[in-house]
């Protein structure tokens, strides 16, 4: 298929997105932050969806089990077509243009607490039985948004999403290396006003 | 066919120190056949069915998201800044956007002169050729030769934009460079070399203030561009304010006088909604000033407070003082105008002295004992000046360097992997996470 009716044929497919970003502080041994880096499949030029979906089951059990550590978070489900497709492209410019990262190192010291953000956000195919079901769990009202017992829920339930039903995902860790982690001065910047403290 | 044979493709990857991720995508989906006909796909691209109107502009659009979106097809890349606005424009990625001139001059103006401006601001004196940086001014008369597929808006050549400005601050600064300048003259000294490093307009107006003395070399290594963290047109702006007093200065000898815009490093934060126009300094290394015979460095810098040298000319300072190069700083406000009331009902406008008096001007030789032979007579300012005591790093040592410094100057390009070509800058209209701090959540 030529390039210009494959991107046509993008428009025709229309998507929900769902999206969840946290920022959790980096435990003393950097526990976490190295469970979740050693998990990212940045190796692989393909994924099979069996292998998607191992890949986010055990990264939504490892961001449940350390919910304790975050403080602010956020998530997003639209089924919105239009909406759905520029928030993912934002979502993934916020990756490409390394705009959350720490522009240089600082040294890790037991005195200062330090954040790693983890962030995914993945095109559904809309009404598919994958979005219906998230749709559902994301029927939240606006007082319990930011509960963390909501996180907790939508992780769980994260799991069962079939990848059969995902048309595109990206997910990303800050930082790399935990000298880079971010400070509590790096997410007082208002780019990072998006993130709300978890309740 | 299984879900595992319909695989997802990868399409970024990001791995970083500060950040590492990774994009997929399922290919097959896109090239599932839809119940959309490829001719009916065509018309609605073209606006043509009922209901349906897309215009060019959408089309461009379209190709431009679809095109980001077709994660195969383009990786992201760092390049260097100031090689992307030589190739595709001053502006490029903001194409439709553009500078702003607080201060404008009102004085009349030949615009055609300005293509002539890196000739005539280039250096009098022929030691300080090789260190002259014009790639500031060699951006007005700069015909991009190519177009980016994700940038198509026309660019206004930068000379048509530039507007001279005047503000108070270069007037100030001006008048400290001409009193420095005099007060060089005054009195035999040893060689020395002066750089000074202020703001880009009060740096060039400093410059033009000494030029009766001091022959300058600017050092202005960037471009100016709509998203610059570097407010570059300034500095361009107030060069070309000054344009006609350079183009009538003749060969000479006189000592020299870097000038370099402090704002080189300015605070850099976000690749989304700013363009990385900074770059470093380069000054003279010792063997050359050995070579002039200098022995003295005179670093100018805004204020009093200014008790380090930014850290790019680190290196050069430690270098100096290892060869024996005495460095000292003076803030440019240590050259203050005469308010007394004598003063004032004299002369129109207040003259500048160093301590602010004319009777404390010649303690500058106290401060700085370069003097050859005895200092004139004068009084003891009563103003702090803690850069006469400055002392150089002895070592060759650079850790105030941020280890971002390898980044500097450069931006986030996308690249079509099919073709090599560059598609556009990743400077977004907004950027994702402002965008998304005010956007709602949930269903």
């Amino acid at each position: 298929m030529e390039p210009f009716l494959r991107k046509l044929r993008q428009l025709n497919m229309e998507h929900s997105i769902f999206a969840m970003e946290l920022c959790l502080r980096l435990d003393a041994a950097c526990g976490v932050q190295q469970h979740l880096r050693g998990s990212l499949p940045v190796q692989s030029p393909w994924l099979g969806v069996g292998a998607k979906w191992q890949y986010y089951r055990h990264i939504a059990q490892v961001l449940h089990d350390n919910l304790h550590l975050a403080e602010r978070g956020c998530w997003d489900y639209f089924d919105d077509p239009e909406r759905a497709q520029n928030d993912f492209e934002m979502w993934k410019n916020g990756m490409l243009t390394a705009e959350g990262a720490r522009p240089d190192q600082r040294v890790l010291s037991l005195s200062e607490p330090r954040y790693i953000t983890f962030t995914m956000a993945f095109l559904l195919i809309r009404n598919s039985p994958s979005d219906l079901m998230l749709r559902r769990s994301c029927d939240v009202p606006q007082a319990s948004l930011w509960n963390r017992a909501v996180f907790a829920r939508l992780l769980q339930d994260f799991g069962r999403v079939s990848f059969a039903s995902v048309y595109a995902d990206v997910s990303y860790l800050i930082p790399r290396d935990p000298p880079w982690a971010l400070t509590a001065e790096d997410l007082a910047d208002p780019k990072f006003h998006y993130l709300r403290s978890l309740v | 066919m299984t879900d595992d044979q319909q695989p997802f493709k990868q399409g970024h990857v990001i791995n970083l120190p500060g950040i590492i991720g990774a994009s997929w995508w399922r290919e097959s989906l896109a090239d599932t056949p839809d119940p959309v006909s490829r001719r009916a796909a065509i018309r609605v691209a073209l606006g043509v069915t009922a209901g349906s109107v897309l215009g060019f502009g959408a089309l461009l659009a379209l190709g431009h998201s679809a095109s980001v979106e077709d994660g195969g097809e383009l990786s992201v890349e760092r390049k260097s800044s100031l090689e992307m606005q030589r190739s595709y424009g001053w502006s490029f990625g903001a194409a439709s956007e553009t500078v702003t001139f607080d201060g404008a001059s009102t004085r009349p103006f030949e615009r055609s002169t300005l293509p002539q401006l890196a000739t005539d601001l280039s250096p009098r004196s022929p030691d300080g050729k090789p260190y002259y940086g014009a790639t500031l001014f060699e951006s007005l008369g700069a015909v991009p030769p190519l177009k980016a597929e994700g940038d198509p808006e026309n660019i206004t050549p930068l000379e048509q934009v530039v507007t001279p400005i005047h503000t108070t601050d270069m007037d100030r600064a001006y008048a400290q460079g001409d009193a420095l300048a005099k007060l060089l003259n005054e009195t035999p000294h040893e060689s020395l070399l002066v750089i000074v490093d202020l703001d880009g307009p009060s740096a060039v107006a400093f410059a033009a203030g000494a030029s009766a003395g001091l022959a300058a070399v600017f050092a202005f290594d960037n471009w100016p561009h709509p998203r610059g963290v570097v407010k570059a047109h300034r500095t361009l702006a107030a060069a070309a304010y000054y344009q006609p007093l350079f183009a009538q200065l003749t060969p000479s000898r006189l000592p020299l006088l870097m000038v370099l815009d402090r704002q080189r490093l300015a605070t850099y934060s976000d690749d989304a909604t700013q363009f990385d126009n900074r770059y470093t300094a380069r000054v003279p290394d010792a063997s050359v000033l050995a070579s002039w015979g200098v022995r003295r460095v005179l670093y100018v810098t805004p204020t009093a407070s200014d008790l380090e040298e930014p850290w790019d000319l680190t290196a050069d300072f430690s270098t100096y003082a290892a060869a024996g190069i005495d460095v000292k700083f003076m803030s440019a406000d240590a050259i203050s105008p005469d308010y007394s009331p004598r003063a004032v009902s004299v002369h129109a406008a207040p003259r500048y002295y160093y301590g602010g008096h004319p009777q404390t001007h010649g303690w500058f030789w106290r401060d700085y004992p370069w003097a050859r032979g005895a200092p004139p007579d004068a009084e003891d300012p009563s103003f702090a000046r803690p850069g006469a005591r400055y002392r150089a790093p002895v070592q060759a040592f650079n850790a105030s360097s941020p280890t971002s410094a390898a980044r500097i100057g450069t931006v986030p390009v996308a690249v079509s992997l099919t073709t090599g070509a560059v598609l556009g800058a990743m400077l977004s209209p907004r950027s994702g996470s402002w965008n998304r701090s005010y956007g709602s959540s949930g269903s």
